[in-house]
């Protein structure tokens, strides 16, 4: 029976409402849902778990249990050399710390060296040889036989002193075990040179002894009795030298000693010292201003004036370095210069220091030679609490017998077949192109001998695995600026990863595959090692002073060169014996800056050509745990990301009233550009530094910090022009909206 | 009514995710797992044996906590079953009589990324094992051992509660804790201390 349709009006009224899930009430349970989990433990605690998830991976290393133990070594990461303790579990450390009775660090450790055991597991670890495939600095590695890669770089050598073309080393850490072997290397194949690293430590010091003599006598600085210190460039409150000499100078700060740091950078350690904030490239007319009012103001000591050739003439170039003029050039006032000559003068002995920046440099020479100009004046070359002579650590067995090494200057652009980068001790800073302008072009070999795959290592053809830190043999001769000569050594604590071997070995392999003998003796960092502790036997000078305990042992007391090695493995500290201060033999003020200063004495300098295109001086900063190594562990990541601490790589840092002459606001990204190159940065502003002056933090890189994959386009060193003076300290540069 | 269905809908949202996360999620997350054997820390620390904490979980010559007792503690005394239970059988049989250690699953174990050592804490600043560890050594019984399918961590060190609300100061062993208590010990403390 059909029904009809349902009658329309009250019978639908009655009829039970249907309950149908719209879009709406999704979206309302949705939203009530998201609030409930929020309001829960639910999301907190599993990105907590999610977070240790990812720190226990089954591929990152883990110390081991069992028996500690207590070793001592030597941190060999930088030319410090710091006497570690090393905590070890069986054979493996498991935190490193300082020795407060070691006389050179008094217990410090840096950052990187506090990490130091952290490095043989570096995510950036070579293995064998690699190939780099692509833009120099923007490659892919691929493994390689290490026989393959060792048969092309020897054919590479060969064809070059086929072609005529230089054969060149970068010597990474001049004066260590692995330097002499490199030594012995360059000077027994023809047409081969040694270029030490530019901006090795003591490069001023070396300038001094070739300035004070014949080159023939090392000097060093007597911190420990100066009345006052004034160091240009050198931040030795920031650890430049021996870490704990400057921390005892501060410490006697109250008593009467005083130092002041000149520099135009920020200073990380500013409330430490006294800093004098000048404007960039300031540092000669500074020295020379110091110098002309020492002179107008009769404050020089007569004996002093005697010990140089050509007072007169200088007195006549100074005349134009008044301090009025040199206030404008150095961004200092007048009046300051002319109270801190007086200050100088009055806390004698006073000392004037020039020095490298780890990440900006050696001074230029310039700079260089006022600064030991002034220290004539002060009376304290050759005295107490000033420069003094410093016998070197005797060398090992035949290590006279090499040629003198070429500095990178020197070195004509264009004429390197083949580069060879030591980096096995520490990352060299250096900006690339300064290496690259010196090769012959794309036929050009260039190989790396490195733990890593970073730093200057990127930019090589071929990269030949060495041992990192701990894993062998290497030695920590006299620091830059110790007034008494040392030697440490640091034995291997680690076993040496796969396929990683000695610079020397790989050397000396390629030397081979060259068809080039090499000599059989230094031909490993320890053998270097032993033959250097002989010949300190032999001498007969000095102490060991274990920094464990604080003994003190004569040479004399160690019978054998191994029982002295063995006390030397065991973390003791061969220290000189201490000799007479004597006077340096007549020496020139002028010295080879003569025409230079008179040009500057005459007038105020002509605006640059680009001072219109780069109104802005580009300068590089770092310290030396962050760019001496090539790289650093991940665990420090968070100094150098989040702590603000260190300035973070990578970021533009301005004076505010910089930022708002250049339109711009601190967090914007910008370019900074210089004639070198350009480089994309996060702007940051700082009251203290400089107007004018944009800083650039040089390291530590993603790569050095443990991401692989972080190559950057460009580095801060990759802006670096030259001065024309053999330093990178300041470039012009400009400040552009990315 | 359409105004309180939509509160509803929203309210049932709430609900739903709070009893996920607050009840449902701590079930989920830990798996339960009961210890090897059944053990009485009251009994061994009662008068009737008398033994103090460190008899059995004693430091090392060097400063390391041994930790769990070795097999060979347990046999000194229970070379020859000490009761008739059934974990007392299991006990001399399976691990004493074979030489085998026991398989504890320990509540307080620190992941392998913290380096924690028990010296300083007992020897310098003199904390007691209660401090930390709770009243653990009055328990007639084994509690399951809880582990973190996602961690691997002991319940233990996030805590009981799954809030962090802590009842007592001695629940919870994560670096929030362990820099607490520093704090306000005055004890200086860097990220290298405990991350090697």
């Amino acid at each position: 029976m059909l029904q009809g349709p349902a009658p329309r009006g009250p019978a639908r009224k009655n009829k039970p409402m249907k309950t149908r899930v719209s879009r709406r009430d999704v979206l309302r349970f949705a939203s009530g849902s998201a609030i409930g989990l929020a309001l829960s433990p639910l999301p907190w605690k599993l990105t907590d778990d999610l977070a240790i998830w990812t720190q226990n991976w089954s591929w990152i290393p883990r110390p081991p249990r069992g028996e500690l133990a207590n070793r001592f070594t030597t941190c060999t990461l930088c030319p410090a050399g710091c006497a570690v303790r090393a905590r070890c579990v069986g054979d493996t450390p498991v935190s490193l710390h300082g020795l407060p009775r070691d006389p050179l660090s008094g217990g410090t450790l840096c950052p990187l060296g506090s990490v130091g055991h952290h490095l043989a597991y570096h995510p950036a670890r070579v293995a064998g040889a690699i190939r780099q495939l692509g833009r120099r600095g923007r490659s892919r590695a691929v493994p390689v036989q290490a026989e393959a890669a060792v048969a092309e770089v020897g054919k590479a050598i060969a064809a070059a002193r086929a072609r005529g073309d230089t054969v060149a080393v970068l010597d990474g850490r001049p004066g260590s075990a692995g330097s002499w072997a490199l030594r012995r290397f360059a000077s027994s194949l023809p047409g081969a040179v040694r270029v030490p690293a530019p901006g090795r430590e003591g490069r001023w010091l070396e300038a001094v002894a070739a300035a004070a003599g014949d080159g023939s006598t090392a000097y060093g600085c007597d911190l420990e009795r100066a009345g006052s210190v004034i160091s240009f460039g050198a931040l030795l409150s920031a650890g430049w030298g021996a870490p704990g000499r400057a921390r005892a100078l501060l410490a006697r700060a109250g008593k009467g000693a005083t130092l002041i740091e000149v520099d135009s950078r920020r200073s990380a350690s500013a409330t430490a010292a006294r800093r004098l904030a000048i404007a960039s490239d300031g540092e000669e007319a500074l020295a020379l201003g110091l110098a002309h009012v020492l002179l107008a103001d009769g404050l020089v000591d007569p004996a002093s004036l005697r010990q140089s050739r050509d007072v007169a003439a200088f007195s006549a170039v100074i005349r134009g370095f008044t301090p009025e003029r040199v206030a404008e050039r150095a961004g200092v006032e007048a009046g300051e210069i002319v109270a801190l000559a007086r200050t100088l003068a009055a806390h004698r002995p006073s000392l004037a220091l020039g020095g490298e920046d780890p990440a900006a440099g050696p001074l230029a020479p310039g700079a260089a030679a006022a600064v030991f100009a002034l220290d004539v004046l002060l009376g304290s070359v050759g005295g107490a609490g000033g420069l003094v002579p410093v016998r070197p650590v005797p060398p090992p067995e035949g290590g006279e017998d090499v040629t003198a090494p070429v500095e990178l200057e020197e070195v004509a652009d264009g004429s390197v077949g083949v580069l060879l980068i030591d980096a096995s001790a520490g990352g060299v800073t250096l900006p690339w192109h300064w290496l690259e302008r010196k090769l012959v072009g794309a036929r050009a070999v260039v190989a790396a001998f490195s733990p890593y795959r970073a730093g200057l290592a990127l930019r090589a053809d071929l990269v030949f695995a060495t041992p990192a830190y701990l894993e062998a043999y290497a030695d920590a001769p006299t620091p830059a600026g110790e007034a008494l000569a040392s030697y440490a050594v640091a034995a291997p604590l680690l076993v040496p990863r796969a396929g990683a071997a000695d610079p020397i070995v790989w050397l000396r392999r390629i030397a081979a595959a060259a068809g080039v003998a090499t000599p059989s003796s230094l031909s490993s960092s320890e053998q270097v090692v032993r033959s250097r502790v002989d010949a300190i036997h032999r001498s007969g000078r000095g102490s060991v002073v274990d920094p464990a305990d604080g003994s003190i042992r004569p040479i004399a007391a160690f019978a054998s060169p191994e029982a002295l090695l063995k006390a030397l493995v065991a973390g003791g500290r061969w220290v000189d014996d201490a000799e007479p201060p004597r006077s340096a033999p007549a020496c020139s003020l002028l010295g080879a800056c003569g025409g230079r200063w008179r040009e500057l004495a005459a007038g105020p300098a002509a605006p640059r050509a680009d001072a219109a295109k780069f109104p802005l001086r580009l300068q590089l900063s770092g310290r030396r745990d962050a760019v001496a190594s090539a790289a650093t562990s991940p665990v420090t990541a968070k100094l150098y990301r989040e702590s603000g601490l260190r300035s973070r790589p990578g970021t533009a840092t301005v004076n505010p009233a910089t930022a708002r002459a250049a339109g711009l606001r601190p967090g914007q990204r910008v370019r900074v550009e210089t004639g070198a190159g350009a480089l994309g940065a996060p702007l940051a502003c700082d009251a203290a530094v400089l107007p004018g002056v944009v800083e650039v933090a040089v390291g530590p890189d993603g790569v050095a910090l443990g991401d692989r994959g972080a190559q950057p386009d460009a580095t801060a060193l990759d802006l670096a022009g030259t001065d024309g003076q053999g330093g990178w300290r300041s470039t012009p540069a400009r400040l552009v909206e990315a | 009514m359409v105004k309180y269905r939509a509160a509803a809908g929203f309210l049932a949202g709430a609900v739903v995710a709070l009893g996920a996360g607050w009840v449902a999620f701590p079930r989920v997350l830990y798996r339960r797992a009961a210890q090897p054997l059944q053990f009485s820390h009251r009994l061994h620390t009662g008068e009737r044996v008398g033994l103090a904490c460190e008899e059995c979980h004693a430091l090392a010559a060097d400063g390391r906590f041994s930790g769990i007792p070795r097999i060979e503690k347990c046999a000194a005394c229970h070379a020859e079953p000490q009761g008739k239970t059934a974990d007392e059988k299991r006990l001399v049989e399976e691990y004493v009589a074979k030489g085998l250690e026991i398989p504890w699953l320990v509540y307080s174990r620190q992941p392998e990324n913290a380096y924690f050592s028990h010296a300083p804490h007992l020897k310098l600043a003199k904390l007691k094992c209660e401090q930390c560890h709770g009243p653990q050594g009055e328990g007639d019984s084994l509690r399951p051992f809880e582990r973190n399918r996602i961690s691997g961590y002991s319940r233990d060190i996030w805590g009981r509660s799954i809030s962090r609300l802590r009842r007592a100061r001695w629940e919870g062993m994560k670096m929030d804790d362990c820099s607490r208590c520093h704090a306000r010990s005055g004890v200086h403390e860097s990220c290298l201390t405990c991350h090697k």
